[in-house]
């Protein structure tokens, strides 16, 4: 027995290491004459092209050397026109002032003339093949020469960077405001632009604003109010070359009129591991099913389904804890990922238990098709548990399955969506085990550019009490005004076999503002 | 590289033939002489197991190295276009977007991730055009190679001529602004050469050995470009370089004039001369660099800012100035939405030419060269045909 294991081990360990090995001694074999010939054709296409090529380099050196005298000359002008400028300032201005502008004017013409001189090396090494790791290359290969022409190409229209500078230097002599940001700003048409060179991470805000109205009557409820829900920061940068952080903290009203401040998300995520794998630590929304890990603006609605909301708490499942992900590898070459969390469920999820820490496992599964160029179909699978041992253990389990429609040309203006989620959950309450289920079916529909109409069918029971359930119906209509800012409108009808707030029903309409400021997110499919 | 194909499947093929006979081995093993001292169905599921591992093994390492052969993924059919025929036999070139589909609004599907977890290369257009998706598709493909400052990942707008950097702060009440320039850069036939040359310099440098043959290619590429550009008489006698360099610092008609060539002027420079200076409503500002190289100018655009919408307002204001300065030809690609244009055609006999922008997006653009062609002999065309034509 133990030695078909050390068969099968070594089995595997063959097949791993035969392709790299094939890679390695692969290029030493190649067929004799021909190989001659080729290297001797090579071998003078490399001459010739080597001879262009100093050629190349002589004739940009010479129109470097123009281009730096101009420069200087042009620095020269400048400076004396900053000179002169600042002893008019001295002159008409009062003291104080005097000493702020001429701050700015020193700081400006630092700017100014590291900029020009930032200028110069840019032309000399806007050959995309300048860089240090390619330079090796560029001695060898023959390729190289045909860069360096572009980069001669892209030295000639230096009279234009030259007018540029000229205009820049009459506008810092003309108002001598905040130049700093103008001196950065201005550069010759070829240069890879500036902004975002800092360290900083990509900032967004963004916030979302409800306007309720609703039929309960009781006072202890969110009545017909304002609110403003959500005010979500979010922070997103590279760690370094193995990780990126994202982090979300989110300001917020609770329904007790109470506002909160909360890291809703903070994850390191490392891309670099082997196999293939993904990692994140930290507090991050849970991957269970489809919505839950799509953020509050994110979602189509409203608020998050009624099964999420009874399961999870009103903001849904998220947690403190670690994450690992793979591909798995099909014959099929499709996206099928598994993943497994372990983490510490937030409080008002299913899993929590009063007195202590509940460590919770995740498995979830998904899975992606493209039925064609424009529609799309998901398939997701989760479980997961909170093991315990005096009637406190909880498990809950779900299934998803998405349909999207985008047609390739008018997607601009077309889009259909189709998705459907169904959840159970065991918990061991003081009495019984408690067996609860739910489920939501939604769609929405583009009408145009900026239009969407979209509703949602809500059932569930109630994970701690298995005989109570609720169900909902609910419809949307959005206004996408930009990618930035849309405006929704949503009525909701609630039945319960319980009673919340004093009544069995409830009637609620909604007006729902979100907009987002800052950087640019991309947005999960 | 043929020998190293029969190299490496030689070592693949032992591997499995001889993990294949382990097996048999192996099963012999379990089925006859020796004692069992697990239960019989644990050696079963062990033997299934290990069958399924090498399956998924082989599997895994035959769909990873293609031997011989880049594997380029573009995030637009253009650069795939131009990648294609840098790379020539040595590169299988694929692209995210289709050539009908609007660029800056693609949605990062996990199937992309699929794509870009096999590429040895991944060329953007950059300039922020995929802001909103590349990144999502880079960190989901788990493909340590394309990663942004790796060798395997190419910006093409490096050290292309760019239009419309703005000067000042940009902020999102100017619409849709790319803060480094108008990434539409793809259709200035002068960028397509230097993203030619940006792209063989990157695969020469991925993969050195066929570093000859890309060098070629680019330069069979850029004379075939030169050719169309400015006709296969001219090049012969001046020089696709000299052409270029004449055509860039705005000197060319002088020199052709000097030189008593000017009725040699062919392809789409000689096909555009004659509209030199016509005016044009386009739909978005995605047309700002072939206007520039073809001395068009863009009179308005259908929307009020990039990315905004056309409003009613806005329409009106545009009748107007079709009208006022007698503008005849409304350029618009195939994804977007022509009520509007054609409403304004109504009003004014303004021409709305419908043209794709990007390779693929129509039967006829099937590679660079012939996607400028039918830009250019669409345009053209219809300056030709009197206005007030509707375009059907």
């Amino acid at each position: 027995m133990r030695s078909n294991i050390v068969w099968a081990l070594l089995t595997v360990l063959l097949l791993t290491a035969s392709p790299s090995f094939g890679q390695q001694t692969a290029p030493a074999q190649d067929n004799g004459t021909s190989l001659e010939q080729t290297v001797g054709s090579l071998k003078q296409q490399m001459d010739d092209q080597r001879k262009a090529f100093d050629a190349k380099m002589q004739e940009m050196q010479s129109q470097m050397d123009a281009m730096r005298q101009q420069m200087d000359e042009e620095r020269k002008k400048f400076d004396d026109r900053m000179q002169e400028t600042l002893r008019q300032m001295r002159e008409t201005a009062a003291a104080p002032t005097v000493e702020s502008s001429a701050e700015a004017a020193e700081t400006a013409k630092a700017a100014a003339s590291v900029e020009s001189s930032a200028e110069v090396a840019a032309t000399a090494e806007a050959a995309p093949d300048m860089e240090p790791s390619s330079e090796a290359v560029r001695e060898t290969t023959a390729a190289a020469s045909p860069a360096v022409e572009s980069s001669a190409q892209t030295a000639q229209p230096s009279a234009a960077e030259q007018a540029e500078n000229e205009a820049l230097a009459a506008e810092v002599a003309k108002a001598m405001a905040p130049q700093q940001q103008g001196a950065q700003q201005v550069q010759p048409p070829m240069r890879a632009a500036g902004p975002g060179q800092s360290m900083n991470p990509d900032i967004s805000f963004i916030a979302d604003v409800l306007g309720h109205l609703t039929s309960q009557g009781n006072k202890a409820q969110p009545g017909n109010e304002f609110i403003f829900r959500e005010g979500e920061l979010g922070l997103q940068s590279r760690i370094d070359p193995y990780a990126k952080a994202d982090a979300f903290i989110s300001v917020g009203e609770e329904p007790d009129g109470e506002f909160t401040t909360e890291v809703e998300e903070a994850y390191a995520t490392f891309l670099t591991l082997p196999w293939e794998l993904q990692m994140k630590m930290g507090r991050f929304r849970v991957d269970f099913g489809k919505t839950n890990p799509v953020h509050l603006h994110a979602i189509p609605w409203v608020q998050y389904p009624l099964v999420i909301q009874k399961f999870f708490g009103d903001d849904g499942l998220s947690g403190d804890g670690v994450s690992v992900s793979r591909l798995i590898p099909n014959p099929w070459d499709k996206y099928i990922e598994l993943e497994y969390q372990l983490f510490n469920p937030n409080s008002e999820s299913l899993y929590a238990r009063p007195d202590e820490p509940t460590m919770t496992n995740l498995l979830h599964l998904k899975s992606f098709f493209d039925l064609s160029k424009s529609s799309t179909l998901e398939f997701g699978a989760t479980g997961s548990g909170a093991p315990g041992t005096n009637g406190e253990a909880a498990y809950a389990e779900g299934l998803d399955a998405t349909y999207k429609w985008k047609p390739t040309q008018e997607g601009l203006y077309k889009s259909f969506l189709f998705q459907n989620e169904i959840m159970a959950s065991q918990k061991d309450a003081s009495e019984a085990r408690q067996d609860a289920w739910g489920a939501y079916s939604a769609t929405e529909y583009q009408l145009s550019e900026r239009w969407f109409a979209g509703a949602r069918y809500d059932f569930t029971k109630l994970p701690e009490n298995e005989s109570l359930h609720e169900n909902a119906g609910s419809g949307y209509l959005t206004f996408r005004q930009t990618e930035f800012c849309f405006w929704r409108f949503g009525y909701q009808y609630n039945a319960r076999n319980y009673k919340e707030a004093g009544s069995f029903t409830d009637n609620q309409l909604w007006i729902q503002l979100d907009f987002a400021i800052g950087a640019h997110g991309a947005h999960k499919y | 590289m043929k020998a190293y194909n029969t190299l490496s499947d030689f070592v693949r093929s032992t591997a499995e033939y001889g993990a294949i006979g382990r097996l048999v081995a192996f099963e012999r093993r379990a089925h006859g002489c020796a004692p069992l001292r697990c239960g019989q169905r644990n050696v079963q599921i062990l033997k299934i197991l290990c069958i399924v591992l090498s399956v998924a093994l082989i599997a895994a390492f035959c769909g990873v190295s293609h031997a011989g052969t880049l594997n380029v993924v573009t995030t637009t059919t253009d650069l795939r276009a131009i990648a294609q025929a840098v790379g020539g036999d040595h590169v299988k070139a694929t692209s995210i977007c289709e050539g009908n589909q609007d660029p800056h609004f693609i949605q990062a599907k996990p199937s992309y991730m699929m794509v870009a977890r096999k590429a040895d290369l991944w060329i953007r257009i950059g300039m922020e055009l995929e802001i909103g998706w590349e990144g999502l598709i880079l960190d989901g493909s788990r493909n340590q190679k394309i990663q942004p400052g790796q060798p395997g990942h190419l910006d093409a707008s490096d050290g292309i001529l760019r239009l419309e950097v703005p000067t000042g702060k940009v902020t999102r009440e100017m619409g849709d602004v790319h803060p480094e320039g108008n990434p539409h850069y793809w259709l200035d036939p002068f960028n397509a050469r230097i993203i030619a040359g940006t792209i063989a310099a990157r695969l020469s440098q991925i993969d050195p050995t066929d570093a000859a043959v890309f060098g070629a290619n680019l330069a069979t590429f850029r004379t075939a470009l030169d050719e169309r550009m400015f006709g296969p008489q001219l090049v012969k006698e001046v020089g696709g370089d000299k052409l270029w360099d004449l055509e860039t610092k705005g000197q060319l008609s002088g020199y052709l004039k000097e030189k008593n060539l000017a009725g040699q002027l062919g392809g789409w420079a000689g096909a555009m001369a004659p509209f030199r200076g016509q005016q044009i409503v386009t739909f978005h500002r995605s047309w700002s660099y072939f206007v520039n190289r073809f001395g068009l100018t863009v009179a308005d655009e259908m929307e009020p800012k990039p990315g905004i919408p056309p409003s009613p307002g806005h329409a009106l204001e545009i009748i107007e100035k079709v009208k006022s300065q007698k503008i005849r030809v409304l350029l618009m690609e195939p994804y977007y939405n022509r009520q509007a244009p054609d409403l304004i055609a109504g009003k004014t006999g303004v021409r709305v030419l419908v043209c794709a922008n990007s390779v693929d997006g129509e039967p006829a653009a099937k590679d660079y060269l012939s996607m400028v062609d039918n830009v250019v002999n669409k345009v053209s065309a219809a300056f030709k045909s009197a206005p007030g034509q509707k375009e059907k």
